[in-house]
């Protein structure tokens, strides 16, 4: 069995090897792993996002002991006195700490082998990958009406755990806590996430055209209010998972953000958590 | 007048919306203040800005200038330029 980074996209993919492709939002991530045990927890706790063609960056893992602290993740580019233009990215946190050439699309990852390590490290990687692709990562619960996605950004206490328990076994959820958002083919989707609240597992690897973007407001009676686009700006800018002080990567988020909030705003939905009428008024 | 670095921009439905960076915080220009926070890019100077303000919006020279001024005041105040 060989350890080391592939070149060819089938061999990378692999099973032979200890090698996982992940497809979530459309992109694919590919992870070659130093042993079979890591790999197995992320192939086990993916399995719905494994993907089989060619990653648009792959990752050398190595493992490595780590704390959590400093918790929140820090994407940088190389220091300018660096030679080329930004060719390296680096993506760092206490417990993992990722260099990618972006001239090549490798790179490495070390990073504790744990899933929720690993799983910070892709929501932190995909914080900065999205708005790339003309999309953003949005805190926010999201599911299917209609054969269309009903995204509801909100920060932690807006409400989306508990919109998305009424929701369930009545709609296809994407998930209750972070919902990646792309325009592609000049229309909006939104993203089956692997990324759900406390760290849980799920999501299926689906993709559905945008509906409507609903500010969350918890109240006694359920209504659905206007939601100016200034207003809307604010929400998406403030729910847009973002990790970089960047001044392209801000550029990038506030054009998605921009055009969701022009776009694709349904408006303000006040609901009662007593039941899952407010469903009827989207 | 020196505009702050790190900073973006973008105009949706005739307001300005523009993010600074560091401070991770969105201010919103309604077109008065759009147009003036276009003039000091450019350049112009508080008088001039005022000027051009005047003849855009059809106000008084007078109103134009306390509008400007208040305006970079606030946005001194915000940190945006200085």
């Amino acid at each position: 069995m060989k350890t080391g980074l592939k070149t060819g996209s089938d061999s990378f993919c692999s099973h032979e090897t200890f090698g996982v492709c992940l497809k979530i939002a459309g992109i694919r991530l590919g992870f070659e792993f130093p042993g079979p045990n890591f790999r197995a927890l992320v192939a086990r706790r993916y399995k719905n996002f494994v993907s089989h063609g060619k990653p648009l960056y792959r990752f050398l893992v190595s493992e490595a002991a780590g704390r959590r602290t400093p918790f929140r993740p820090v994407v940088s580019y190389a220091p300018r006195s660096a030679p080329g233009p930004r060719r390296w990215l680096s993506v760092k946190r206490g417990d993992f700490d990722c260099a990618l050439n972006l001239k090549t699309g490798l790179g490495t990852l070390k990073a504790a082998p744990r899933l929720q390590t690993f799983d910070s490290f892709l929501r932190s990687f995909y914080s900065w990958l999205l708005p790339r692709e003309g999309g953003l990562l949005l805190h926010s619960a999201s599911f299917e009406k209609d054969g269309r996605a009903v995204v509801f950004p909100g920060v932690s206490g807006a409400g989306k755990s508990t919109l998305s328990k009424l929701a369930a076994g009545k709609h296809f959820l994407l998930s209750d806590e972070l919902v990646p958002v792309r325009k592609a083919g000049g229309r909006f989707y939104a993203y089956g996430s692997p990324f759900w609240g406390e760290m849980r597992c799920g999501g299926e690897n689906r993709r559905l055209p945008l509906g409507g973007i609903y500010k969350l407001s918890k109240s006694a009676v359920n209504s659905v209010g206007k939601l100016g686009p200034g207003a809307a700006l604010e929400l998406l800018l403030r729910c847009a998972v973002n990790f970089s002080k960047d001044e392209s990567t801000a550029g990038l988020l506030l054009g998605a953000a921009s055009g969701l909030a022009v776009n694709k705003i349904g408006g303000e939905l006040k609901f009662s958590k007593k039941g899952p009428a407010f469903l009827k008024l989207l | 007048m020196k505009i702050k670095e790190k900073l973006a921009s973008r105009e949706i439905a005739g307001e300005l919306y523009i993010v600074d960076i560091e401070a991770e915080i969105l201010h919103a220009l309604n077109p008065t203040a759009a147009f003036l926070w276009e003039c000091l890019k450019k350049g112009l100077t508080a008088e001039k800005a005022a000027l051009r303000l005047a003849a855009e919006f059809e106000v008084s020279p007078q109103d134009a200038q306390n509008d400007t001024e208040l305006f970079i005041k606030t946005l001194k105040n915000k940190g945006l330029i200085s």
